[in-house]
């Protein structure tokens, strides 16, 4: 009968201090991986943010940011010219501290948002407009870079930050 | 008494055990990060090489479209001025020429492309050829898609604002051209001091350029204006200073200096950063 009881004991300590360690882990995690470059919630401007890094002119680098616009871009529409919602699939690349900041849903809206500017489309099919885009690039902190973009709206003006990291893998810290 | 002394210890291995193998698969499943495994997160990295080329083959294949098609208008519209202006040509003339050589044609080809990284501006040249005429195209990018086109000679021909003060003489620089192997400046010298003042260019030291690697490179000939130079106040002279100088270096210049500068009979030495 004690056996049991200490048995329950064990048990319920065991899951209290895996519940423990998992918020741990989280929050330590979290105040490691903070991104000390955009303060998404106290951000009036990214231009203020921009503004603060060294304007990229190498090719290799425009390129490569290029690219993974691109990428981005024609995510909003398929195969068979329509609307599609490959771009959801991009909340997993936004950096650990933008995804603390937007839930899904939230991005889902913003996304959409920001990819509009882009859309273009006659006769009702709708096409990405995603050639020459980029205006200008910089860099913000060591690799990490705003791209500011011209959009189809000439009053609206796109911009979009891309981490590049090791193993030729990139994250989305801004949309807007 | 013992029996139950080892169920408690087994108890307490088996508690620890499992928080340690819990320990485990959470900091796997929180910090490992999970994009990593994400195909729409990887990229392909280019070099300034595979980078420059990709944005060559964009350009050749932009204007020979418009030469295969005729596009004239598309035509014109890169065309470099500098170029027009320095060669005396109006861009329907230039156009007229190419379309007399037969290179506005269905059959023309882009072959010898070569690139030449020119500061923060890169130079693509090629051969366009319909078979039997051909005509080197010069395509002159200052940032990416962002580019202009001339005909024959790679010559650059580019208007610049640098000016400068030193030892009372304002220097400016208006203009620049660049060709192979040579650079030229326009200088305007202004004495603004009440001194009398000297500039002599009589030695090919006597005006040097300074890249930002910290290559020096003087003047050709070392003569390259009339002589020395009196200047009094608020007169002026106008220089053509002519330096051997690749391309690609042309562009990466930071100083330049002028190394035989009299004040009131004093040597001293004027230099401006660019």
């Amino acid at each position: 009968m004690e056996d049991k009881k200490n048995n329950k004991l064990y048990l319920i300590g065991l899951i209290l201090t895996i519940i423990c360690l998992v918020l741990l882990i989280q929050l330590l995690k979290k105040s490691l991986s903070k991104n000390e470059i955009y303060d998404y919630a106290n951000m009036e401007s990214i231009v203020n943010v921009m503004y603060k890094g060294d304007e990229v002119v190498a090719r290799a680098t425009y390129m490569t940011l290029n690219d993974i616009i691109s990428n981005y871009l024609d995510s909003y529409i398929d195969v068979n010219a329509s609307i599609s919602d490959g771009y959801k699939a991009y909340y997993d690349v936004l950096s650990d501290s933008y995804k603390d900041y937007l839930s899904r849903g939230q991005y889902e809206k913003r996304a959409v948002a920001f990819l509009k500017k882009f859309l273009v489309g006659e006769n009702d099919i709708p096409a990405m407009n995603d050639v020459d885009i980029i205006k200008s690039i910089y860099e913000v902190a060591n690799n990490e870079y705003i791209v500011k973009l011209d959009s189809n709206f000439q009053k609206e003006v796109a911009y979009i930050g891309i981490k590049l990291k090791n193993g030729n893998t990139y994250e989305i810290t801004y949309i807007e | 008494m013992l029996d139950e002394l080892l169920t408690d210890k087994r108890i307490k291995y088996a508690f620890f055990g499992l928080l340690a193998i819990a320990f485990i698969v959470i900091v796997y499943i929180v910090w490992i990060p999970k994009n990593n495994e994400l195909e729409i997160s990887k990229y392909t990295a280019y070099d300034e090489n595979t980078a420059n080329e990709a944005l060559r083959e964009k350009y050749v294949k932009t204007i020979t479209s418009y030469m295969r098609v005729g596009n004239t208008e598309k035509l014109k519209e890169l065309l470099n001025s500098n170029y027009l202006v320095e060669n005396e040509l109006t861009a329907e003339e230039c156009i007229n020429a190419l379309a007399k050589n037969g290179l506005l044609s269905l059959r023309i080809e882009a072959i010898n492309p070569i690139t030449v990284v020119c500061g923060n501006n890169v130079l693509h040249t090629y051969i366009v050829t319909n078979g039997t005429n051909r005509e080197k195209v010069n395509v002159f990018e200052t940032y990416p898609n962002t580019y202009t086109m001339f005909f024959g000679d790679s010559v650059i021909y580019q208007d610049i604002d640098v000016s400068g003060v030193s030892q009372g003489v304002n220097f400016e620089i208006s203009k620049m051209t660049v060709k192979n192997n040579q650079l030229t400046y326009e200088v305007k010298c202004t004495n603004l001091s009440s001194n009398s003042i000297v500039i002599d260019t009589t030695s090919a030291s006597s005006v040097v350029v300074a890249t930002k690697s910290g290559n020096v490179y003087t003047l050709i000939g070392g003569i390259n204006s009339s002589k020395d130079v009196t200047l009094s106040k608020d007169s002026s002279i106008n220089m053509t200073l002519d330096f051997a100088i690749s391309m690609s270096e042309a562009f990466n210049i930071s100083k330049l200096s002028f190394t035989d500068v009299y004040v009131n009979n004093e040597k001293v030495l004027a230099q401006i950063g660019m």
